[in-house]
């Protein structure tokens, strides 16, 4: 079960999305990415504070804007667009919260080339991640993030869960300036 | 309009239909149909037009040197687009952000009005013109002078002393940059246009604001203007007044307003 999203801006570069819940090697991914392992080339993002595909996707429209004028903030696509989620300026302080963790839900992002194939794609990080796949909407997002912890992180008294998301967004879209 | 500027938005915006609606000193706005990451069947949070969106690109001036200008480019569209964020959280009606890529003056934001019945968009300019037309062609009936138009720039009063009230002037208040959007079957003005906004709390720049949008209704409007500025002042003090000390504040603002209108915008005689 994964998504791929297109942006007019970047067909080149399609975007692949899967949502895992009951994750349970969070430490064993963790180990990988620390040592740099090639096959775990993907932004695995914590699903915590993640409300809307809307709130995603800004993140990730960012990442491949500033990747294609190359003024990305950190070293990979991969980590750009978790600090480009995260309201944080320390960019470890943003993997730590944003990236993996011990939380069991988990959004696995990868931007992919026009002849990747998306299902070979799927089943090497089925390979990887020991979880349940899910259905990626806002309904599953918003069924497992927790919304008052999202408001604690980004510092916003908004109660409406649709100017909450508008409000994440803006602060993505500033995000650096 | 330049084609080169043209060319070079589209460069910046690959793939993106563009279709200039507007073109100022600073900046050409564009109207596209598409959002930059939400395909047609995702609905964007708390939007009320999903099928069109204005992106505003500021291009360079060839004029200033280069590093200078990529500076003022950069920090003047993010200065626009963090006000934007931030009149949102303040729930001063303005043009919501969507998008942004700053470093190439480029801000993407919500479509927001109507098309009027004979179709113009509905700025408050547009919708006065159509309505002193209107009573024109019928001067039997109270059509310029009605009540709708009394409600609509009370509130319009009252969204200028929401901002006054943050301490933020707009900076180029006309009435073309006054949208009037469909809510409820109601009118509800909403300010556009941001891009000369500052933090100001001195009465002067307050009183300058109101002054500008003033000379603009005398010379749009020049049949009703008075009684438009009178009702627009009494929705502004309505909101300034209505916490308790603000009351010597206001009376500052429409003391200095009157002291602009004999002297005009500029206070000094310099530049």
């Amino acid at each position: 079960m994964f998504e791929i999203f297109t942006f007019p801006q970047f067909p080149q570069n399609p975007v692949f999305a899967a949502y895992f819940i009951n994750v349970s090697n969070q430490k064993h991914i963790r180990d990988r990415l620390l040592a740099a392992d090639p096959a775990y080339n993907y932004a695995f993002v914590n699903g915590d504070y993640l409300l809307t595909l809307e709130q995603v996707l800004s993140a990730v429209y960012k990442t491949l804007l500033d990747d294609s004028f190359d003024r990305k903030k950190s070293k990979s696509v991969n980590t750009e667009i978790i600090y480009n989620l995260s309201p944080l300026k320390n960019i470890l302080e943003c993997l730590k919260t944003f990236g993996i963790t011990d939380s069991p839900q988990l959004l696995v992002i990868k931007i992919l080339n026009k002849d990747d194939d998306p299902e070979t794609i799927y089943s090497q990080l089925q390979q990887l991640v020991e979880g349940t796949p899910t259905q990626l909407s806002d309904q599953t997002l918003q069924t497992y993030a927790d919304a008052a912890r999202v408001r604690k992180l980004f510092k916003i008294q908004e109660s409406d869960l649709a100017r909450l998301s508008r409000t994440l967004i803006a602060n993505t879209q500033l995000k650096t300036l | 309009m330049s084609s080169a500027i043209v060319a070079q938005a589209q460069s910046y915006l690959l793939g993106i239909p563009l279709e200039v609606i507007s073109q100022g000193a600073e900046a050409v706005v564009f109207l596209t149909t598409v959002h930059p990451y939400l395909s047609a069947s995702m609905h964007p949070s708390d939007i009320q037009n999903p099928s069109k969106y204005i992106i505003k690109y500021r291009p360079p001036k060839a004029y200033r040197h280069e590093v200078l200008d990529k500076q003022l480019t950069k920090s003047r569209t993010a200065a626009e687009a963090r006000l934007l964020s931030k009149l949102y959280s303040l729930e001063i009606p303005a043009p919501k952000l969507i998008a942004l890529d700053a470093p190439h003056g480029i801000i993407w934001m919500e479509f927001l009005g109507f098309e009027l019945a004979n179709g113009h968009i509905s700025s408050l300019k547009n919708w006065l013109w159509y309505l002193e037309k209107r009573q024109e062609d019928d001067s039997t009936a109270t059509i310029a002078l009605a009540d709708s138009v009394k409600q609509v720039l009370i509130l319009v009063g009252q969204a200028i002393a929401k901002l006054h009230l943050q301490n933020i002037v707009h900076g180029d208040l006309t009435s073309s940059n006054i949208l009037l959007e469909q809510k409820m079957e109601k009118l509800q003005p909403t300010l556009i246009d941001f891009g000369l906004s500052a933090y100001s709390s001195l009465a002067e720049d307050k009183a300058v604001d109101l002054y500008v949008l003033e000379r603009a209704l005398t010379s749009t409007h020049p049949v009703y203007s008075k009684t438009y500025n009178e009702w627009l002042l009494q929705g502004y003090e309505e909101t300034y007044c209505n916490k308790t000390n603000n009351k010597r504040k206001y009376t500052e603002v429409s003391k200095r307003l009157e002291d602009v209108r004999l002297r005009g915008r500029k206070r000094s005689m310099l530049g």
